[in-house]
This record gives C-alpha cells, structure tokens and sequence, in this order.
C-alpha cells in the first residue's frame, strides 16, 4: 500500500516537474507521450506489482547519479561512485556481469532443483535489469551534459538497442516466471539475453561503439520514443517464445522432463509471448510507416528493413493463425518459432550487416 | 484459402529477392554485377525494380480479390452467430468439456445467473427451464472481420498509391520511359504526365535560386516528367551543426506560387510542408555549383603559381609538359568531419573545406584528386593532404606536406626550391666532406663527393623508390639494408644543412625535415596534376526535394487501425461460452466452452465456480 502510494507519487511528480520545467526543449507530440506515460505508467505497476520496485530502485539510481554529476560530465572520473557505479557505463557494465551470473545459477538451479539457486538465479536477473534500466536513463541525462542539442533518448543506435533489447526480454521473462511459477525457463531464455550481452561487451571493446553520439537529423522526432521500444518488445518477445520452444523440443530427449515444465505450460507460454509481441510489432511497423511517411516521403519505401519487417509479421500471423484457427499445438509450432526467431534476428540485425538501405543507423 | 496463402508466399519470397537485389540502381550496375546472361533474364522479371513490377502488382490485386470474397462471404455468418446463443446440450454431452463442473449448492438459478451476469455475460434461458445459458466474448469474432477488411482496406490504399494505372498506360503504350539525357522541356509528351496525375513520388533538384514547376521520377532504367501544381523556388539551403561538428538539420528555405499566391516556407528532415495535396520533402543536397578561386603549384618545378577561377561541375583546360588535361571538378564540400588525433587522443572536428575534381589527359584517362583546404592537424604536427585515386573503387592514398610554422604551405615550397638548387647541394657536400675526418686522401674525398651527388640527385629525381631500385642493381644483397641506412642518412643530412636558413628563419623546425622528404618523395606516385590550392570560395547549394502525393495513405493508416483492433479482439477477447443445467434441485452441472482454452481458461472457470461456492471439484 505504501509502496503503491510511494509509486504513484513519484510518477506524478517525475512528470509533473518535467512539465513545468521542460517543456521548452519538447515538442507537443513528446508533451503529449510524456502526459498518457503517466496513466500507463501506473497502469504497468498495478498489472505487474514488481514493476513499482524496478521503477523506484531506477529512480534512485538515477537522482543519485544526477546528484553526483553536478551538471558536468567530467566528475565522471573522478567521483569514486560515479566511475564504477553510478555513471551509464558502468551499470550498463554491471547488466552484464549479472545477466551472466544469473544464466549459471539458472543451471545449476535446474540441474540441482536447488530452490535457493533458483531464487538466486531470479534475483540476479533483477539487479541486471534495474542495472541495465538505470544505466539507460543516466546515459539519457548525461547525453545533455554533453549538450543541450545533442541530448536524446539512448535508444538511436545498435549498441543501444541491444541493451534495451536485453532488458525488454528480461523483464518480459521476469514477468512470465513469476506468473508461471517456474524458473525452470530461465536457463533458457537467459541464453539469448546472454547472446546480446556478449555481443555488447564485443561492441564495447573491440569497436568503442559505446560513446554518445549526435542524432542524425532523420532520427530527430518524437516517433522514435515510440516506434523503436515497441520494436524491442516485439523482438524480445518472439525471442522468449523461442527459446521457449528450445525447451520443449529437447524436453523429450536427454531426460530433461523431469527439470522441465509441462509442455502445456511450456506451449501456453509461447503462445502468449508470441501473441504479445505480434501486437507490438503490428503497432511498431504501422508507427514506422508513419514516422516514415513524414522523414522519408513514403509510408512504404520497400526498405530493406520494412520488408524484412513485413516478412517477420507474415510469419507470425502465420503462426498464430496455425494455432488459433487451426488448432495447431505440438512440436510444429515449437520448430516454427525456432525458426521465426532466425528470420526476427535477420530482420533484427541481419539486415544492417549484409543489406543496405533508409535503416542504416547500426552499422557495424 | 489456399490461394491467399500460396499469393502471399510469393510476395513474401519476392519480397525477400528484392532486399538482396538492390533496387532502382542504374542499369549498367546491374549488368556489371549479373553479367551479359543473367542481366536480360533477370530484366524480363522486372527483378530490379520488383516492387513495381506489373506481376507484383497483379498478385497483390488478386490478393485483395481473394481476401473481398472470403470477407463477404464469411461477414453475414459471423455476424449471425454473433448475435446468436448456442443450442442447448444434453447433460451428457456437457460432461465431454475439458471445464465441466458438477456441485451442490442453496443458490438457485436465478442467483447464479446473476453471479455470470457481473462477470459480464449475456444470459438466455431456454425452452427447458432448468437450463441457462451464457455467452460472453463474441466480439472475439470481430477480430476476423477486422484483420481481413484491414488487409483489404490496407491494399487498396497501397495500390491506389502505387503505379498501377502507369503501368496500364504503358502496356497500351499510350505512356513510356524517357532513357535519354534531355532537358526537361525536350522531353517528350509521352513522358510527361500533368498535374491532374492521381500519386507520385517525384524529386526535384534544384540549386540555389534555381526554380521549376516539373519534377522527376524515376521509372526502370529512366525517368518521366510530372508537372507539378504550383512552381517551387529555393531560396537558400542550409546546414546547422553540432558543436563536434556533425550535421544537426538540412533545411531549405523555399518559395511556391501556387494559383497566383506566394508561400514562404521552410522545409527540413522530418518537417515536411504540404500545399495542394502535395507534400514536399527534404531529402538531399548537393553542390550547385560553387564558385572557386585556385592557385595550382607545381610539385616539382620552379613553383610558378597559377591562379584558377573555375566551378563545381565545370571544366578547365590545363596544359603541362606538352600535354593537354582538363580540370573536371565534381564537388565542393564546406565541411568535412574528421576524427583527428589531438594530443593522443581522437576527437571529432570539423577541418574545413575540400574540393573533388578529375584530371583527365588528352587520351581520356582521368585520375581523381580530393584537397583540403586547410592543414589537418595531427598530435602537434599539421599537414596539408591531398587524396589521390586511379578508380572509384580504391581508397584515396593521401600525399601529406608538412605546414611551417605559420601553418602555411610556403614552407614546403621553400624547402623544395632549395633542395633542388645545385650550389647548395654542392656546397655542403663540400662542408661533408671537410668535417668527415676519415676521408684522408683527394682520390677518396673525390669519389665520395661524386657518390653523395649522384645520391642526392637520385633522390630529387625520383624519391625514395629511386634509391631502392638503384641498391638493388647495384649493391649485394647482405649489404644492402646497410647501404639503405646510411644513404637515407645522408639525404636527410643535406636536407637539413642545406636548409639551415629555414630552419634559423623558425620557418620550419627539424622534425619538418623528414615529412617533407617523405612528401617530396611521396610526389612521384601523386600523378600529373599540380597540387591545388584553395583561396576562395562561395559556396551554393543545390537542395534535393521529394514530391509526394498519395491520397490512398488515409486509408492505409485507417486499415492499420483496423488491423490493431482487429488483432487485439482476435488475441484478447475470449469467447466463453457456459450452459448451467440443474439437474434435481440444487444439483447443478456447468460445461464452459472457449475456442481457445488454455490455463488462463481454466482459471477463469474454476474462479467463478469457487463464487458459486463448491468445494468439490468432479
């Protein structure tokens, strides 16, 4: 109750600060997105009561680190919190150290039916996504540390994108387990989690893609605050399905049946995260062709990006429509998300490494 | 059913050849690519601009053929059992559903069917009066209905946007592609299309206070003309910057007389304007022809200046070492951002203007150059570069000439102009020689002068690669990384000596020395044309403009939103369907039925019979 009160104050008066004192540096459409983000804001924490405490622990995080940096980048290195704590780096760094961590106690946890490893395993996910959230927001405040101008929302790259993708699909399988009531899935799902991870800390260090950069000027309007999370939840979520899926093919080889849940569970599972992200990904693509009605000149441009778009959503409306009309179950639709994830990962990447085209603000 | 699939897998696997084959390229890339067999088959596909191909198109006709009839012939039935209960069941056929409840309990009839009423069911008695039954959920059925109009409304909105009537006219040959290089009012009417056009997406090109009432489109391997409702004139284009440097906004500042009325307006990315149904977008720039003031320095003569007055896209005659070239210059670029190494560490920054020209010999073979206007610095050094290039496909390799103290190229030029001067040489190979104490006898001293010379000049006239070619004829193989040392020595000790003036002057300091020998050297492999040096400039722009008018995007967006709700009731409306029966007095039996029972299903039944109160679960 307290918590809930706690909750909602501080949405009201996040947004409501921000109203009053920033609305000079947004047009009205952001305005407006900020305005409906408080209802649907605390909308998200009542129908996913753990939500209030990743958004507060977040707010923490972040009006400390905005504490910290006394409006200038450079206490950076050398504020001792900062440096290793609190600055968008280094909790993007921590994300990926606990992602990880949080994939072996999952095995262990599966293996062992320890019940603490699993609980571990659960928080250890938790912490990487309030790492990896609060390292996004700090990095969104210290891109107008570096300038009024330069100043946007961390979500216009690829080395952005991936941490927003690994945290959409933790949340999401946060989500999932707690509702499901078995952790057995993590060891799964934290695959593909780990996947993106590995390809961040290459990222990272290999080709220093983590500075903040300027927006390009086509990439300068409110509809990426929109068209590119929902993008992420639909990504995120056909990936939850297959790994899903992963799991209930090989439920019935090497013995795993007794560590696994039923493929009832298991198939309810994928149908629901399959149905979810279908509907973000119908709302993303519509959003992406009116964004792009008003950048490019067109709605639909045969992009390289929209088409393989296009392809990702026939193959799940395919999906769902073998499932719901049809009444498909089984091992079918399993293999047919496992292969759906190959086709999202194109589209997802695949696309910005061996195709060229309107969508070519990640390449590598 | 099967139709629409087997349609939609051809757009889908058609859709897929067209992200691998790049679209709308120019012809002759294609042909370089595919090669002289492959290119005409893939052209009678249409696979370079499958998007519009004529058979694209007429499948996704079909499609929308196909997905009208399934609609309508589909609609009425839903719609029926929508509205309609369904028919009573027999006690014993309830007991085959998956949630099926047997209880005892006080509630009558009455009040269980209110307990389904809150839970927002539709209630309906039946003839038997000990049986009720509910439904709720039937929107889930509007889903159908939605996602399939969605598609078609979506389609049509497309097509009408799309260049099917085009593509008639040009089968009945009443319209055609212009492939020839022509001015706009040479062009043909057969190319032309007017204003009353219904969509098009056309550009437009046009320079700074250049105006034009006609854009282009561009079709297959040509183009064709559209007249425009009104005439757009540019006024200026413009860049904003970030403070690194990197580009913040385009904008151009634009002018329409539209219908005897003058519109000011300013478009930019992501901020289009509209007027007359047409929407104008900005959607490229180029040079448009900027003004240049040259000077051209020779690298190796006396360094007579000449001064050049030319512009981009203009050509110029050059006449060297009995040769005639020509200046062809493509572009003129204001600012160029770079990542420079500033005390060891990267940053980003703006260096300034360069210029992209072609110089071309009498037999037509042209070299490409990219210069720089102002020296670039590099840790505390500063360089003035000039790229080099034989094709459009290899790297530019950079000949880099050390700025003197003023940053400026005079330095160099002084440097060359000594180091090619015969007393100078002479005389301080004399002092070499004097100073070197283990030349003892005039035999020695006097071949050791005429090596050092011939050295000296090998350098001057062909660099470094000079020295090489001559060791290796002459010199045995172990000595000669030896013999390469102390000859580079002693070219760098001329150099230096010989230019002590500059160096006392502090128009150079020592480390200057070896860059400029690597430069000099480097000018061998630089090509024909003189080093240009770029005084003055006025910059013009030419801004591109995208011309869009699609009066089926309205309907796109209302089939979207259709599809989005359409989606939703399919996925999230349940429809449930309950028959209570009341076997003897308070005994009752209760089946639900979902078409899509999964745990969520089960739950929800097992919920409201616990509001029933019953404990016991059969």
């Amino acid at each position: 109750m307290t918590l809930s009160i706690l909750y909602i104050a501080s949405i009201l008066i996040a947004a409501g600060y921000s109203l009053i004192n920033f609305t000079e540096f947004m047009d009205r459409y952001e305005i407006g997105i900020l305005v409906l983000s408080i209802p649907s804001f605390i909308w998200l924490g009542f129908f996913w009561p753990s939500f209030k405490k990743l958004f507060l622990t977040v707010l923490i995080l972040l009006l400390s680190a905005i504490y910290m940096f006394q409006g200038d980048l450079a206490n950076q290195q050398s504020s001792f919190l900062l440096k290793y704590f609190l600055s968008s780096q280094s909790l993007i760094m921590w994300m990926t150290f606990f992602f990880p961590l949080s994939l072996l106690t999952y095995i262990y946890h599966s293996i062992k039916d320890s019940m603490f490893f699993g609980k571990l395993g659960t928080n250890f996910s938790w912490i990487a996504i309030t790492a990896g959230f609060s390292g996004l927001m700090v990095r969104w405040y210290e891109s107008y540390l570096i300038s009024l101008d330069v100043g946007h929302i961390p979500i216009s790259n690829l080395y952005e994108v991936f941490v927003l993708f690994c945290l959409i699909t933790g949340s999401m399988y946060l989500y999932y387990e707690h509702k499901s009531e078995t952790k057995k899935l993590g060891s799964f799902v934290l695959i593909i989690i780990n996947a993106a991870v590995a390809f961040i800390l290459w990222y990272t260090f290999a080709k220093s893609a983590d500075a903040i950069q300027p927006l390009v000027p086509a990439l300068q309007s409110y509809w990426m605050k929109i068209h590119v999370p929902s993008n992420f939840i639909g990504y995120g979520a056909f990936s939850i399905s297959a790994m899903i899926a992963l799991a209930s093919l090989l439920r019935n080889s090497f013995g795993l049946k007794k560590i696994l849940p039923s493929s009832y569970v298991m198939e309810d599972l994928m149908y629901k995260s399959i149905a979810i992200g279908f509907i973000f990904f119908t709302i993303a693509t519509i959003l992406g062709a009116i964004w792009a009605a008003e950048a490019w000149g067109g709605y639909w441009s045969w992009d390289p990006k929209e088409t393989w778009a296009l392809i990702v959503w026939l193959n799940y409306a395919a999906w769902l429509h073998l499932r719901l009309v049809k009444g498909l179950r089984g091992d079918i639709l399993a293999w047919w998300s496992l292969i759906g994830l190959l086709i999202t990962t194109f589209a997802f990447i695949g696309v910005n490494l061996f195709l060229s085209g309107l969508h070519s603000y990640g390449e590598l | 059913m099967r139709f629409a699939i087997t349609m939609l897998s051809i757009v889908a696997i058609a859709s897929i050849i067209g992200t691998v084959i790049k679209q709308s390229e120019p012809y002759n890339n294609y042909l370089i690519q595919f090669g002289q067999f492959w290119f005409p088959v893939f052209e009678q596909f249409d696979l370079y601009n499958i998007y519009q191909a004529f058979w694209f198109l007429i499948i996704l006709l079909f499609l929308v053929i196909s997905t009208t009839l399934c609609v309508s012939r589909n609609t009425p039935k839903i719609l029926k059992d929508i509205k309609k209960f369904q028919s009573s069941l027999t006690p014993s056929s309830m007991k085959k559903f998956r949630n099926y409840y047997e209880f005892k309990t006080h509630k009558n009839l009455e009040e269980i069917s209110k307990i389904f009423m809150r839970q927002g069911f539709q209630i309906k008695k039946s003839n038997n009066p000990s049986l009720v039954i509910a439904k709720k959920g039937t929107l889930q059925k509007l889903g159908y209905i939605f996602t399939h109009l969605a598609i078609i409304v979506i389609s049509v909105g497309g097509l009408l946007d799309g260049n099917l009537l085009f593509k008639i006219q040009q089968t009945l040959g009443i319209k055609e592609v212009e492939t020839r290089n022509l001015k706009f009012s040479e062009v043909p009417s057969k190319s032309q299309l007017n204003e009353n056009n219904f969509s098009y997406r056309a550009t437009l090109m046009l320079n700074e206070q250049e105006k034009n009432d006609k854009a282009l489109i561009r079709a297959k391997d040509g183009y064709l003309v559209q007249h425009l409702p009104f005439e757009i004139k540019l006024d200026k284009f413009y860049i904003e910057h970030y403070s690194t440097g990197q580009p913040k906004s385009f904008l151009s500042d634009i002018r329409i007389q539209h219908n005897g009325q003058e519109f000011l307006k300013t478009i930019s990315v992501n901020k289009p304007v509209s007027i007359d149904g047409v929407t104008i977008y900005q959607s490229d720039f180029q040079d448009g022809g900027s003004r240049l003031s040259l000077t051209l320095l020779s690298l190796f003569d006396a360094f007579k200046p000449i001064g050049l007055s030319s512009e981009v896209y203009k050509q110029n005659e050059f006449h060297s070492d009995n040769e005639n070239y020509v200046f062809e210059f493509d572009d003129f670029r204001e600012f160029n951002i770079f990542q420079v190494k500033i005390n060891n560490t990267l940053v980003t920054k703006n260096i300034g203007p360069s210029v992209v020209y072609k110089f071309r010999n009498s037999s037509g073979q042209a070299l490409e150059y990219q210069t720089y206007q102002n020296p670039i610095p590099e840790n505390d050094k500063f360089y003035f570069m000039s790229g080099m290039r034989e094709d459009l496909q290899s790297e530019f390799r950079f000949l880099r000439i050390p700025a003197d103290s003023n940053l400026e190229i005079s330095g160099y030029q002084k440097f060359v102009k000594n180091l090619k001067s015969d007393v100078l040489i002479k005389k301080n190979i004399n002092q070499l020689i004097n100073k070197s104490s283990f030349l003892d006898d005039e035999v020695a001293k006097k071949t050791f002068q005429q090596n050092t010379y011939d050295i000296f000049q090998t350098f001057l006239q062909s660099g470094y690669s000079g020295i090489a070619s001559v060791i290796e004829k002459s010199i045995p193989l172990e000595n000669q990384e030896t013999v390469a040392e102390s000859y580079i020595k002693i070219i760098y000790f001329l150099a230096e000596t010989i230019n002590q003036d500059l160096i006392k002057n502090q128009l150079i300091d020592v480390s200057f020395i070896q860059d400029a020998l690597n430069a000099y050297s480097d000018s061998f492999f630089y090509g024909p044309s003189p080093f240009v040096i770029l005084n003055e400039y006025e910059k013009i722009y030419a801004s591109g403009l995208q011309l869009t008018k699609d009066p089926g995007k309205i309907w796109v967006y209302i089939g979207a939103l259709f599809l989005v709700i359409g989606i939703f009731c399919m996925i999230y409306v349940q429809e449930v369907r309950v028959w209570i029966f009341e076997k003897t007095k308070n005994n009752y039996a209760i089946a639900f039925a979902s078409n899509r029972e999964h745990i969520d299903f089960d739950r929800f039944c097992e919920n409201i019979v616990k509001k029933i109160n019953i404990k016991d679960k059969t």
